[in-house]
C-alpha cells in the first residue's frame, strides 16, 4: 500500500484503502460494506491540511469524481455543487452562471468541502469565513443512508454545528451554497515598512473590502494586499509603493498561485488583540528565530460568526499565521509563538499545525458541548472519527 | 555593447551576520551580490548554494535585462530554500552569457556599520 502525503509533505501515513467512487450509488454500496465490517472512514479533500485530520489506517475516501454544479437559483444566488470540486474549478463553473463565492482563501486549490469543513477563510472584516456559504447538503450518514439537509428545514442550530465539523457528521456528496451575483475586483499590492503598515492598520482594515498584509521578518518590510470593487476603498497610499495591480472577476483575482511548499501555524484572535499580539511576535522572531525564519507572517481579519467550532465564533477576528519553508525546522518556532497566541486568547486553525489538546481546546469554544452532542447523534459509533480527533481533540 | 565578464562566478565565503542594529532594511546586516549585465539581451542566471555539512541546494533562478544592474540580498532568498543566518555557505552563479558579479557584506551587529566588498571569482570553466 502506498504512503499518502499531504501538500507540504509534513504529514505521511499509509491508509488501509483509498476509495475513489465514481457515483453516489457506488459510494453507498462501499459504505454499506464498511458498516457491515465495523470499519471507519475518513473523507479527504485536496489534502492541504497539515493537522492529522485525514489520517487513518482504515478507509480514506476521495470524492474527486463528484464534480456536479446543479440547481442554479440565480434569484436567490444559490447552487448545489459536488464535494469533489476545488475552489478554483467550482468558482469558475459558478461564474459561467453569473455567481460567485463572497471570498476565497489565499489559494484556490482546496476542495470547497474541505475548506468549509475546517472554517477556511480569506480576509475582510465584513466577510465571514467560507463555511458560512453552506446552507444545505446531501450527506451519507452513519446509518449508511443518504439524506438531504437544508438550513430552512433542519434549523440554524444544526447548521451552526455542521458548518465547521471536520468531517465528523457524515460524507457530504453535494453542498448547497449561498453565493453572490458575480462581481469584479481590483487587486493592488503595495510595499511599505511594517511600521507604516501598523500605523495605518485600522484604516486599512475598515476602508477596504479585502485587506491583509505579509510581514517579512528578514527585512521588516510589509506587502499590503488590498482588493475592492471598482471605485471603492482606499485608492492611494502615500506611505507605500504599488508593486502589482490586477483586475477581473473575484474568483480570478482573490486567490494567488503558490508553488513553494511551506508549513504553517495560524491562530484566530479577538480583533482588538491582533496588533499587540503581532508586535509581540515580531519582537520574539527578531530576538530568537532570525537565524532560521526567512519567510513571512500573514495578518488577516474576518467577521464574527455563530458556528460552534469556528475559530471566529462570537467575535470579529484577526488571524496571524507563520509560514516556514517545508523542510526547515518549525517545531520550536511554532511552539514558542503558539504560547503567545494562547496568551491573547487565540484559537488554532483546524487545518494547520497546532499543539492544543481537548482540555485546552474545548475551553476556546462556548458551544463545545452542544457540538459534541449533535455529533454523537449524527455518528454514535464514531465511524467518521479518527484516533487523533477521538483522543486529542474530543477526548471520547 | 558586448557582454563583458565571465559566465560562472564563485563566492566561497558566505556568512550572513546574525545581529542587526538600526532600522531595517537600510541597516540590515546582509550578504548581497551585485550583478551587471552589459550585454544587450536579458540574461538568465542559476544560483547554487553550497554548505559545509549538507548537500548543495540548486535552482534559484534570476533574470537581468540587457544593460542593467541588479542587487540581490542573500537574506531574501526563500525559493527553493532560505540561507540561514550565521551559517557558512558558498555560492556558484551560472549565467547564460558574460556578466560581472561583486559580493558585498554589511555587518551592523556592533552599532558601527562595517561594509566589505570584493569581486567574486569569475571563471569560464
Ligand atoms: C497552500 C495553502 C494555503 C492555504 N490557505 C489558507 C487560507 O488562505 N485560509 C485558510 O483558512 N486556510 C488556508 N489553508 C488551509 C486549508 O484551507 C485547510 O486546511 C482546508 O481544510 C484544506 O482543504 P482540503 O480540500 O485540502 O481538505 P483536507 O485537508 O483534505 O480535509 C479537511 C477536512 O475536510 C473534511 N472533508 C473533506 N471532504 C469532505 C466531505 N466531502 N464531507 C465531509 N468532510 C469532508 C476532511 O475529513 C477533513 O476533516 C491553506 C493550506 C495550504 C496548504
Amino acid at each position: 500500500m502506498n504512503t499518502w502525503s499531504n501538500w507540504s509533505g509534513s504529514l505521511k501515513f499509509t491508509p488501509g484503502k483509498i476509495i475513489e467512487p465514481a457515483s453516489e450509488q457506488e459510494l453507498l454500496e462501499i459504505v454499506e460494506t464498511i458498516l457491515k465490517n465495523n470499519q471507519k472512514i475518513r473523507m479527504l479533500g485536496a489534502g492541504h491540511s497539515s493537522s492529522p485530520l485525514v489520517v487513518t489506517d482504515e478507509n480514506l475516501l476521495s470524492l474527486k469524481h463528484f464534480r456536479s454544479v446543479d440547481n442554479i437559483d440565480k434569484e436567490n444566488s444559490t447552487a448545489w455543487i459536488g464535494a469533489g470540486l476545488t475552489v478554483k474549478e467550482g468558482g469558475s463553473r459558478l461564474l459561467d452562471h453569473g455567481l460567485s463565492f463572497h471570498n476565497t482563501g489565499d489559494v484556490d486549490i482546496q476542495y470547497i468541502a474541505g475548506a468549509i469543513s475546517t472554517g477556511t477563510h480569506g480576509s475582510g472584516i465584513k466577510l465571514k469565513n467560507l463555511s458560512s456559504m453552506l446552507v444545505g447538503c446531501r450527506m451519507i450518514c452513519s446509518d449508511g443512508h443518504i439524506k438531504e439537509f437544508t438550513e430552512d428545514q433542519h434549523g440554524k442550530e444544526f447548521f451552526d454545528a455542521l458548518r465547521v465539523s471536520l468531517g465528523t457528521f457524515g460524507i457530504m456528496t453535494q453542498m448547497k451554497l449561498k453565493l453572490l451575483p458575480a462581481f469584479q475586483l481590483i487587486r493592488k499590492e503595495w510595499c511599505t515598512h511594517i511600521e507604516d503598515c501598523l500605523e495605518h492598520l485600522v484604516e486599512l482594515i475598515n476602508e477596504n473590502r479585502n485587506f491583509d498584509f505579509y510581514w517579512y521578518p528578514r527585512n521588516d518590510l510589509a506587502k499590503l494586499r488590498i482588493l475592492n470593487e471598482p471605485g471603492k476603498g482606499l485608492q492611494k497610499l502615500a506611505y507605500a509603493k504599488c508593486v502589482e495591480e490586477k483586475s477581473g472577476w473575484a474568483i480570478d483575482v482573490l486567490p494567488k498561485q503558490r508553488d513553494l511548499r511551506f508549513d504553517e501555524i495560524e491562530y484566530a484572535l479577538p480583533l482588538e488583540a491582533g496588533p499587540e499580539c503581532f508586535k509581540e511576535i515580531r519582537k520574539i522572531i527578531k530576538a530568537k528565530f532570525r537565524k532560521i525564519v526567512a519567510w513571512r507572517v500573514l495578518y488577516r481579519t474576518i467577521k464574527a460568526d455563530d458556528f460552534y467550532l469556528s475559530p471566529c465564533f462570537g467575535r470579529d477576528t484577526a488571524t496571524i499565521s507563520l509560514h516556514q519553508n517545508a523542510g526547515a525546522p518549525f517545531e520550536e518556532y511554532f511552539r514558542t509563538i503558539e504560547a503567545v497566541f494562547r496568551s491573547f486568547d487565540g484559537r488554532p486553525h483546524w487545518g494547520k499545525k497546532h499543539n492544543l489538546e481537548s482540555e485546552e481546546i474545548s475551553q476556546c469554544y462556548p458551544r463545545w458541548n452542544d457540538f459534541l452532542e449533535i455529533r454523537k447523534k449524527m455518528d454514535p459509533r464514531g465511524i467518521f472519527i479518527n484516533r487523533y480527533l477521538q483522543k486529542q481533540i474530543f477526548d471520547l | 555593447m558586448q557582454a563583458i565578464g565571465k559566465k560562472k562566478w564563485v563566492i566561497p565565503a558566505g556568512h550572513i551576520p546574525l545581529q542587526t542594529t538600526g532600522k531595517e532594511p537600510d541597516f540590515l546586516s546582509q550578504d548581497r551580490i551585485a550583478i551587471l549585465n552589459t550585454g544587450m539581451s536579458t540574461v538568465k542566471l542559476k544560483l547554487t548554494v553550497y554548505h559545509p555539512d549538507q548537500e548543495p541546494i540548486e535552482n534559484y533562478f534570476f533574470e537581468i535585462k540587457g544593460q542593467r544592474l541588479r542587487k540581490i540580498r542573500i537574506n531574501d532568498l526563500i525559493d527553493p530554500f532560505p540561507v540561514f543566518l550565521a551559517t557558512d555557505y558558498a555560492l556558484v552563479i551560472e549565467a547564460e552569457h558574460e556578466v560581472i558579479i561583486q559580493f558585498l557584506r554589511m555587518n551592523t551587529g556592533h552599532k558601527n556599520v562595517a561594509i566589505m566588498g570584493t569581486m567574486a571569482y569569475g571563471t569560464d570553466g
